[in-house]
């Protein structure tokens, strides 16, 4: 009995959320809980859950990212440009991951090698990262007609998202380098005690750097399956990407004040972001409305999560 | 002296606090009466901070009664108590450090004018309170920038503010020399004399013959004795503390000391305002740094293990030169280790686990191309665990959920596992408990027996006398003496700690 009992104080508390929403909003669209509802969630969901843990990954350490959203549009314009110019699918991958890495590397060498703090390290580099954008682009879209790259938007077999399926390789190899690689222990030790790290011999100058180039690299792969989903690299698409991503990460558990998180809790975030956005049509929320709700919905459950973590943290 | 004494202020009565899994306090019954300095002692976890936190406000008791000047409290809050008269002063100070000095006495009713601050009322009243308290502070400046002992005593004066009975200490000397601690000595004197009663925590033996006058002692969560002061001794209060017999502190078994591991030669920094300063350790050795705080032992050691960076000079580890420019991994990768005096600042992340924190120096060993692998780590981790006797319910718990004593031998465990040969301990048992103390000590012995190479910086007289093969005595910023033998006492190394010490006191004034 207690052993049960046990097992269901280990399931995260957003997951019973998750399970209400379902409930509540199959019960008001039979639409809701069919197989094409859940295809449109992962691929919506897909694409977030990869930038979401970039995102983790940066708060983990004890730093911040506002400017995810602007290298997922920068790294989906130059891949797009790279569709566009013939390149092949392999390649325009690595053109995604570099432009977000030499992104990401920017900020992480104002932040670790200037020692700029790093919110406004990154607000501000977000304003360089979309005026790129709009110069590569002249304020349109690219819109792609490669047939071959838009697979990478479709389904399997009409069955599985290829973008899913995508993210989700995305994501697992990011579970295992937290969990499983030298690098991973590094975010853990920077974002518990940098000092601390620094006196046990951690270069730690170099992994804060680093921390994030890898974020912004995850999110150029990720802006690559964004851009095929879409079939167009728009400028603006990385608007509000970066507190999405950031409130996924929080709801998944992950804290903003002390070098504590999992990635692997960032889904559960993700998910519930998904579901309330998608519900929201379900329950017929005028689309006028739906930022603001979105964003007071988000920050509601961010409060619940950071009460209930301070509760942990007390007992 | 006169001193007004006999009025009960505080009379707790079998209090007892549960938490989860715990019996934090399982009965206890404690008194003070004022003009009295009652010393509240127990080893880490023995419940003393419960006992405080019940009597400040920050818990409320599962059973049991309180009294405050008769009055029998039925609310327990922090305000509420801070209005009854009763003032704490925790380990970690709460001063905040860009508030000048008047700012931060007064946080909490600051004078004003109006809407406004006064702010000229605010420096009078606080430059009278620290001249009552025979300090010589500019009020106007910032918290931050203020030595320790000086904030220690700003802490005393913020307590004061509030019109305080009761005054709660908790390990006040911790991070005090010598000096420090006499002048606030005298100012417990003088807060004695006004009929304040004093609760005072510490883990320093010496000190409760000079300042207190009863001494209860807690074990376990539970209440152990109360004596007199004068009738009790040093031997009694660590069996009643410990519930068993320590036997010597201090044991050095027969070892043999060989080549030099660690040499420094002229090393010279502005930085750190280190002077010419040459030492050596060999392999087999225990070598103490003796020193008041800001003699620049710390300062050295973070020199030579290449923390900070020094002008001229020679680092030379096992006959090989470090280059100067050499970096803290360097010195890892040379068989080096320092672990630091600060254990939450600099030695662990409180928020990682007890095995994360064990690896964090050793991660390459328990890797292969940047691959962790687990099983290796967990091995080595539960090896540790054993070796050091550390208590704690699994290699996953957070470091932060140990004792004092408990992260201390994490902090050791991460720099053992580095397989070090010469190992820097910067004042290795501050704040631990007598029993966790003893274990440090054999430790350090046996790894001298080993053939490892040891410095150890102390400011605890008879830790260094007691542990070391020779002695490095350092007085503003330089090395002044190397003692050897068996007849070094406190006396000779305070000699020539304190020479010129009164210069720098005077240096302050201008």
């Amino acid at each position: 009995m207690t052993k049960i009992k046990k097992l269901i104080h280990k399931i995260p508390l957003i997951t019973w959320f998750i399970i209400v929403l379902i409930v509540v909003f199959s019960f008001r669209s039979d639409q809701y809980l069919t197989y094409r509802n859940l295809l449109v969630l992962l691929q919506q969901g897909s694409v977030l859950l990869v930038v979401a843990s970039a995102a983790t990954f940066v708060i983990i350490s004890g730093g911040l990212d506002l400017s995810l959203g602007s290298i997922l549009t920068v790294s989906g314009i130059t891949s797009a440009m790279a569709v566009t110019a013939g390149i092949p699918i392999p390649i325009v991958f690595l053109v995604g991951g570099i432009t977000g890495f030499l992104c990401g590397a920017v900020n992480g060498f104002f932040i670790s090698y200037c020692g700029l703090p790093p919110f406004i390290t990154t607000l501000g580099s977000q304003g360089i990262f979309y005026g790129i954008a709009l110069l590569l682009t002249n304020n349109e879209g690219i819109v792609i007609y490669d047939e071959s790259f838009l697979i990478l938007g479709a389904n399997i077999g009409g069955m599985i998202p290829m973008a899913f399926v995508c993210c989700f390789i995305l994501y697992i190899i990011m579970i295992i380098v937290q969990d499983y690689t030298r690098f991973g222990r590094y975010i853990y030790a920077i974002g518990g005690n940098a000092e601390g790290a620094r006196l046990s011999g951690l270069r730690t100058r170099f992994w804060k750097f680093f921390i994030y180039a890898f974020a912004g690299m995850m999110t150029g792969l990720a802006a690559v399956i964004l851009t095929s989903r879409l079939e167009v690299a728009d400028p603006l698409v990385g608007d509000r990407w970066e507190f999405e991503a950031i409130a996924c990460a929080i709801l998944g558990g992950t804290s903003m004040n002390i070098g504590k998180g999992d990635v692997k809790g960032t889904i559960l975030g993700a998910a519930l972001l998904t579901i309330i956005r998608s519900g929201m049509n379900v329950v017929r929320i005028p689309s006028l409305w739906q930022s603001a709700i979105l964003g007071t919905v988000l920050i509601l459950a961010i409060v619940f999560q950071v009460r209930l973590s301070l509760k942990e943290g007390r007992g | 002296m006169q001193e007004i004494k006999n009025k009960k202020l505080v009379d707790m009565r079998h209090i007892t606090k549960i938490f989860p899994g715990v019996k934090a306090l399982d009965d206890v019954s404690f008194d003070l009466e004022s003009g009295e300095v009652h010393v509240l002692m127990g080893e880490n976890g023995a419940g003393k901070s419960t006992l405080m936190k019940v009597l400040a406000g920050a818990y409320t008791p599962d059973g049991g009664e309180l009294f405050i000047n008769d009055e029998k409290i039925t609310q327990f809050d922090p305000v509420s108590m801070k209005n009854k008269g009763v003032g704490i002063i925790y380990q970690e100070f709460n001063l905040v450090p860009y508030l000048n000095v008047a700012e931060n006495i007064f946080i909490d009713h600051m004078p004003k004018k109006g809407l406004l601050l006064n702010k000229k009322e605010m420096h009078r009243k606080a430059s009278e309170l620290l001249k009552d308290m025979k300090m010589k502070v500019d009020t106007h400046v910032l918290a931050g920038e203020i030595p320790v002992a000086q904030q220690q005593m700003v802490e005393v004066a913020k307590a004061l503010t509030n019109d305080i009975k009761i005054l709660i200490m908790d390990e006040p000397t911790a991070a005090l020399s010598g000096v420090e601690i006499d002048q606030l000595f005298e100012i417990i004197r003088s807060l004695k004399k006004r009929g304040i009663g004093i609760i005072y925590i510490s883990h320093r033996m010496q000190e409760i013959p000079v300042i207190g006058d009863r001494i209860t002692i807690m074990r376990d969560g539970q209440y152990i004795a109360t004596e007199n002061v004068k009738n009790i001794s040093n031997d009694q209060i660590v069996r009643l503390m410990v519930g068993r017999k320590l036997g010597d502190l201090y044991q050095r078994s027969e070892h043999t000391v060989g080549k030099p591991a660690l040499k420094v030669e002229h090393l010279t920094s502005k930085r750190a305002g280190l002077q010419d300063v040459s030492m050596k350790v060999r392999s087999g050795e225990i070598v103490g740094l003796a020193g008041l705080v800001g003699a620049g032992r710390t300062e050295l050691m973070r020199a030579v293990f290449h923390i900070d960076p020094y002008d001229s000079g020679k680092v030379i580890v096992k006959g090989e030169e470090i280059r100067q420019k050499a970096t803290v991994r360097n010195m890892i990768d040379k068989g080096v280790s320092l672990i630091p005096e600060d254990r939450k600042q600099q030695g662990l992340s409180l928020i990682l686990s007890v095995s994360q924190n064990i690896v964090m120096a050793s991660l390459k060993k328990i890797s292969t191309g940047g691959w962790l692998q687990k099983k290796k780590e967990r091995e080595i981790v539960e090896k540790y665990i054993k070796e050091l006797n550390i208590s704690t319910p699994s290699p996953e718990q957070k470091a932060n959920n140990l004792s004092g004593g408990n992260q201390q031998k994490v902090v050791l465990a991460k720099w053992l596992c580095t397989e070090a040969d010469i190992i820097i301990f910067d004042e290795p048992t501050r704040g631990i408990d007598v029993g966790a103390k003893k274990e440090v000590y054999s430790f350090m012995d046996n790894l001298a027996k080993e053939g490892k190479a040891i410095v150890m910086i102390s400011s605890e007289m008879p830790e260094i006398i007691g542990m070391s093969d020779r002695i490095y005595v350092m007085r503003d910023r330089k090395i002044v003496k190397e003692l050897r033998g068996n007849d070094v006492t406190q006396e000779m190394i305070l000699s020539y700690a304190l020479e010129g010490a009164r210069m720098e006191g005077e240096n302050d004034k201008n």
